[in-house]
C-alpha cells in the first residue's frame, strides 16, 4: 500500500514538472529564446525526476542515467528541428 | 519482416528491449536531429526556392469564410475590393520592410494610410491582422475569438473587404503573414473622430517588395510533419515495448517507458503550444 502510494506520488510530480512545463511555454509565447530555456529546464527537471525516482526504488544504475539523459536530449533535439523548420532559426 | 521486429518490438535478439529504444539507436537520432536543423536552416537561407515556406490560404477561402461569419450573425456579405486588397499588400509589405508586428509602424504609419493610398475613401475602416496560421478556417476562427477582431469581421458599417497573404521574415522568424483591410463607404455616417487621420508621405516610398517565391518544399510543412512521425513513433514504441514486457513477464534493467511516454507526449503538445498563430 504504501509502496502503491509512493509510485502515485512520484507520477504526480512527473505529471506537475511536466505540466508546468507546457504552462510555462504558454506564457512565453512568443518569446522563442524563453521557449527553448523553458523547454530544456522542462528536459533536465525530466531528467532529475527519473534518477531520483529510479533511486527511491533501489534500482538507479548509470545505464538508467544515460536512458534518461538521452531520452531528454531526443526530445530537446527534435523541438529544435521542429523550430528550425518551421520558423528559421 | 524479422528486422522490423528486432527493431520495434522486444525479442531475443536484442536482448529484450526494442532496437530503437536503445542507447545508441536514441544517440543516433539525436545527431542526426541537430545535424538536420543546421542543414535546414541553412538550406533555407541559401535557396529559398528550393526550401522555404508557403502557403495554401487564398483571398477566397478568407473572403468565403468571413462573410459565412457574417451570414450565421445577420450581416450581409462583404465584397472583396480591389483597392483594400492593395492597401492589405502595401501594409503587409511594410511590415515585412520594415520588420513590425502591429497596426501602427514605427514610424508611425497607421492602417488608414495604406488604405487611403489606395485610392479607398472610405468613412469606417478597420483592420486585423494574423501570423502563423496554416489554414484559413484557423485564422478567421482566430479572429471570431478574439472580441474585438470579431467587432470587426460583423462591423455593420463595413461594406468592403481587402486581403494579403504573404510570406516572409519578421522579426527573425519565418511567418506566413495575413492583412485583412475593411472599409466602408457609407456618405450618410458621420465618421467617429479616432483613428481617421491620413499621414502626407506617399505611400510605397518606404516599401519594398517582399519575396513570395513558392519553394518546391515548404518548410513548415516537413518539420511539423517529420517532428510529429519521429515523436509518435517513439511514443508508440514505447508502448508496444511496455505491453510486451508486461505480457511476457519480462524481466530487464531499464527506465520506465510510461515516464518516457509522458515526456514525449508532452514535448508533442509543446510543438502545438509554439507553433500556434497569433492575431492583433
Amino acid at each position: 500500500m504504501a509502496a502503491k502510494t509512493k509510485h502515485t506520488g512520484h507520477y504526480f510530480s512527473l505529471i506537475l514538472i511536466l505540466g508546468l512545463g507546457l504552462l510555462g511555454l504558454k506564457v512565453a509565447y512568443p518569446n522563442r529564446i524563453l521557449e527553448t530555456e523553458i523547454a530544456i529546464l522542462t528536459a533536465i527537471f525530466y531528467v532529475i525526476w527519473g534518477i531520483v525516482h529510479h533511486h527511491q526504488n533501489h534500482s538507479l544504475n548509470s545505464k538508467i542515467v544515460i536512458e534518461y539523459i538521452l531520452i531528454a536530449a531526443l526530445g530537446m533535439a527534435v523541438l529544435l528541428f521542429f523550430i528550425a523548420g518551421t520558423f528559421g532559426i | 519482416m524479422s528486422f522490423f521486429s528486432h527493431l520495434f518490438l522486444p525479442r531475443r535478439s536484442n536482448n529484450y528491449r526494442s532496437k530503437i529504444l536503445h542507447n545508441h539507436i536514441l544517440l543516433f537520432f539525436i545527431i542526426a536531429l541537430f545535424a538536420g536543423s543546421f542543414l535546414t536552416v541553412a538550406v533555407k537561407r541559401n535557396y529559398p526556392q528550393v526550401l522555404g515556406i508557403s502557403t495554401d490560404i487564398t483571398h477566397e477561402q478568407l473572403l468565403l469564410l468571413v462573410n459565412e461569419k457574417r451570414q450565421q450573425n445577420g450581416q450581409p456579405p462583404l465584397k472583396l475590393d480591389p483597392s483594400l486588397n492593395v492597401a492589405a499588400e502595401k501594409k503587409a509589405e511594410d511590415m515585412l520592410a520594415n520588420n513590425y508586428w502591429a497596426h501602427v509602424s514605427p514610424s508611425g504609419t497607421t492602417p488608414w494610410f495604406f488604405i487611403k493610398g489606395a485610392g479607398y475613401n472610405y468613412v469606417y475602416a478597420g483592420e486585423n491582422l494574423a501570423k502563423g496560421f496554416s489554414s484559413a478556417d484557423a485564422v478567421v476562427d482566430a479572429w471570431m475569438n478574439s472580441q474585438k477582431h470579431r467587432e470587426n469581421e460583423l462591423s455593420p458599417n463595413y461594406q468592403d473587404v481587402g486581403f494579403a497573404i504573404k510570406t516572409g521574415k519578421l522579426q527573425g522568424e519565418d511567418i506566413v503573414l495575413i492583412v485583412e483591410e475593411f472599409g466602408g463607404k457609407d456618405l450618410t455616417v458621420v465618421p467617429s473622430a479616432s483613428g481617421f487621420e491620413i499621414l502626407s508621405p506617399p505611400i510605397a516610398a518606404h516599401v519594398q517588395a517582399a519575396t513570395s517565391v513558392k519553394p518546391y518544399v515548404n518548410s513548415m510543412l516537413l518539420s511539423s510533419n517529420i517532428y510529429i512521425a519521429i515523436i509518435s513513433l517513439f511514443i508508440i514504441v514505447l508502448v508496444l515495448d511496455m505491453w510486451i514486457v508486461r505480457k511476457h513477464k519480462i524481466v530487464r534493467i531499464a527506465g520506465h517507458n510510461m515516464d518516457h511516454i509522458l515526456f514525449f507526449i508532452t514535448f508533442l503538445l509543446a510543438g502545438f503550444l509554439i507553433a500556434r498563430g497569433v492575431v492583433i
